[in-house]
């Protein structure tokens, strides 16, 4: 082949290519479907963070709404079991989240002091489970006397794990699940 | 010529008009992102805040119900020790209550205020020979203060709120230190009683982008000892170095008193 061939050769493969590139940046069908897909993936993005955070936030508050109303409940000698104690706590939160019953984790305890030998709170995993899912002890009021103190732990694995954005910002304490504790006391 | 001319027009045109979409969205983006995470914040404050709002209200609830180491109808509340109901142990779990939010760094005051004197007295007898009549109100007053840090309550030196501060907290209404006392305030007999929690926590923030200087949440709560009569107080010991104390010399609210407050 001579010296000429090869080089008209090169030319017109490269010009095939220059051709073609300058044809597609100049091609103007579809633009707005590919700045959409562009852009709209990272807004949607966004939007769904704002559903998430919203609703983890949502049922962050309707949870220490419905522990607080069902620890008021244990105070005044109403509920003295635990599973009455769920049941109340699912009965107002139960209307805003899923699968209540199924999956809340509690921990009711009472006693005399807090801290060794007396209440001592129930541990709280970075998995977002309550060292034991299911305790109601020593919540009996006395008549007069020392108090009895009471703390309540609640623990509510959210149900869609894509709720639990990555840390836990949304449930605010760096775990999947959602959770709200009482310190207070019996009433005599 | 002619050819290559209206040719770079046409590409200066796609040119220009290309990513405005993407210019837009990058120009609204940053407002959206301070929209986004302001709501996060100031939602976080807010509960922050109701949170801190429930453990103040039940350290108040916490001490209103104690009725322990009672001598002569007067009860004694110890300022601190484990494994006992003091008001050490009160704050320690109290601030379990708080959770998620740290507890570090917030100031917590109990103050306790006992009427023993004063101008109006009960059931009937309200003369000048009265064992509790008073021209001016007379009071007992003591103060417990801690702070918290990493996740302890320590007892601290000093009144947040001062023990006459807590007097005029309780006599007037709305609560205020320099209104003028009377007995239009939580205590309007003698041996009456006032309970007052002050609790103080800088809200420590998700990300510190949005709230650069930090608030301070402040929730005071009062309320009444459960078991407040005419021969009963409730008390911290004088000699309890962990609290400031004011009271009388001569105590009326006990059972040696026989007299009608």
């Amino acid at each position: 082949m001579s010296r000429f061939a090869v080089t008209q050769r090169l030319t017109s493969g490269a010009l095939r290519h220059l051709l073609f590139a300058r044809r597609f940046w100049l091609e103007s069908r579809a633009d707005t479907a590919v700045e959409f897909a562009m852009i709209g993936s990272a807004f949607f993005l966004f939007i769904f963070g704002i559903f998430v955070v919203s609703i983890d936030m949502f049922w962050q508050m309707a949870l220490d709404d419905a522990v607080r109303n069902a620890t008021r409940q244990v105070q005044i000698g109403n509920i003295t079991t635990g599973p009455a104690f769920a049941a109340a706590v699912c009965q107002e939160f139960g209307a805003a989240a899923p699968n209540c019953t199924g999956s809340l984790q509690y921990s009711v305890q009472g006693g005399s002091y807090f801290g060794t030998g007396g209440i001592t709170a129930t541990s709280f995993s970075s998995s977002g489970n309550l060292g034991s899912a299911a305790t109601f002890t020593g919540a009996t009021a006395t008549a007069t006397g020392a108090p009895v103190f009471l703390l309540v732990q609640v623990a509510y694995p959210l149900p869609f794990k894509v709720l639990a954005v990555p840390g836990g910002v949304a449930t605010e304490n760096g775990t999947p699940s959602l959770y709200s504790a009482v310190a207070t006391v019996m009433e005599p | 010529m002619k050819f290559f001319q209206i040719n770079l027009g046409r590409f200066k045109d796609r040119l220009g008009r290309r990513g405005v979409a993407a210019v837009e969205f990058a120009l609204v983006m940053p407002f959206l992102l301070v929209l986004f995470l302001g709501t996060i914040e100031i939602l976080t404050l807010y509960r922050t805040e109701a949170k801190l709002n429930a453990m103040t209200i039940n350290i108040a609830q916490m001490l209103a119900i104690q009725n322990q180491s009672t001598t002569s109808g007067i009860s004694t509340v110890p300022s601190s020790g484990a494994g006992q109901p003091s008001l050490q142990n009160m704050c320690q779990g109290a601030i379990l209550g708080l959770a998620p939010f740290p507890p570090g760094g917030m100031t917590l005051a109990i103050a306790s205020v006992t009427l023993e004197s004063g101008p109006t007295g009960l059931p009937s007898t309200n003369t000048s020979t009265s064992k509790a009549y008073n021209a001016n109100n007379t009071y007992d007053a003591w103060e417990s203060d801690f702070t918290v840090s990493g996740g302890t309550c320590n007892t601290a030196s000093g009144t947040v709120i001062g023990v006459s501060n807590a007097e005029k907290l309780a006599t007037t209404s709305p609560p205020s230190t320099t209104g003028a006392s009377g007995a239009s305030g939580l205590l309007a007999v003698p041996c009456d009683n006032a309970i007052i929690v002050q609790a103080t926590l800088t809200y420590p923030g998700i990300l510190g982008v949005i709230l650069r200087n930090r608030p301070t949440l402040t929730q005071t709560a009062y309320t009444r000892w459960a078991y407040a009569g005419t021969q009963t107080e409730l008390q911290c010991s004088s000699t309890d170095t962990g609290c400031t104390t004011s009271y009388l010399s001569t105590q009326l609210c006990n059972t040696s008193n026989t007299a009608t407050n």
